[in-house]
């Protein structure tokens, strides 16, 4: 699931996605995020992923 | 791209987080009328770069086109202050590949296993990084494959 929204966010950064319209379309993917993103520092360091 | 009120009515602006994800926000705030939207041009020319000198308003044009074929992206935002309003918006409006991208990724999301996930998802309140990993790092159970699993990346 999160590697998912995790495709389209880089569809958006990489240009292949307008990001209007895609913030107009895809709230789910900020309602996904906002639960996860206390935690992903932590996330990083624990699973020695810095890159995530 | 900073956070103001833009030429087609919305307020809108992009920023980048300390992890480097880059976000756009936006507002609608008002209507733009067809007299206002051909003044924008002349408006937005101001907040641009200026191109070198040129001799003819094709020079620009031709230049513009170089850049546009070199860069190899649809959305290259190198406007020159001589482009008239339409190329700008073909720039920064949505096409019908943009469309057609967003259905396709409505389509996945509406298979069985995704809408498992989406359910999981929507009750999932970690209080601690330990109930993340939890879920993440325990391969078998379900929790587990919906979280790192059912991904179009396979990642995660």
């Amino acid at each position: 699931m999160y590697g998912y929204w995790e495709m389209v966010a880089a569809l958006i950064v990489h240009g292949t996605l307008n990001a209007a319209l895609a913030y107009d379309t895809l709230q789910e993917m900020y309602f996904v995020y906002s639960i996860m993103q206390p935690y992903v520092e932590e996330f990083r360091q624990k699973a020695n992923a810095p890159e995530f | 791209m900073p956070l103001a009120n833009q030429f087609w009515g919305d307020r809108y602006g992009q920023i980048t987080d300390p992890f480097g994800h880059r976000w756009a926000l936006g507002q609608h705030v008002e209507d733009v009328t067809p007299k206002r939207w051909s003044a924008a041009p002349r408006k937005l020319s101001r907040t641009l770069p200026k191109p070198p000198n040129k001799s003819s308003v094709a020079e620009v044009d031709s230049d513009w086109q170089t850049i546009a074929s070199q860069s190899g992206s649809r959305r290259n935002h190198g406007f020159s202050n001589l482009d008239p309003i339409w190329r700008i918006h073909e720039q920064l409006a949505a096409n019908q590949q943009d469309a057609e991208l967003i259905l396709k990724l409505y389509d996945l999301r509406r298979e069985p296993v995704m809408r498992e996930a989406r359910n999981f998802v929507a009750t999932f309140s970690p209080a601690s990084i330990d109930d993340v990993l939890a879920v993440v790092s325990n391969f078998g159970v379900k929790e587990t494959h919906i979280c790192g699993k059912c991904t179009a990346t396979g990642r995660w």
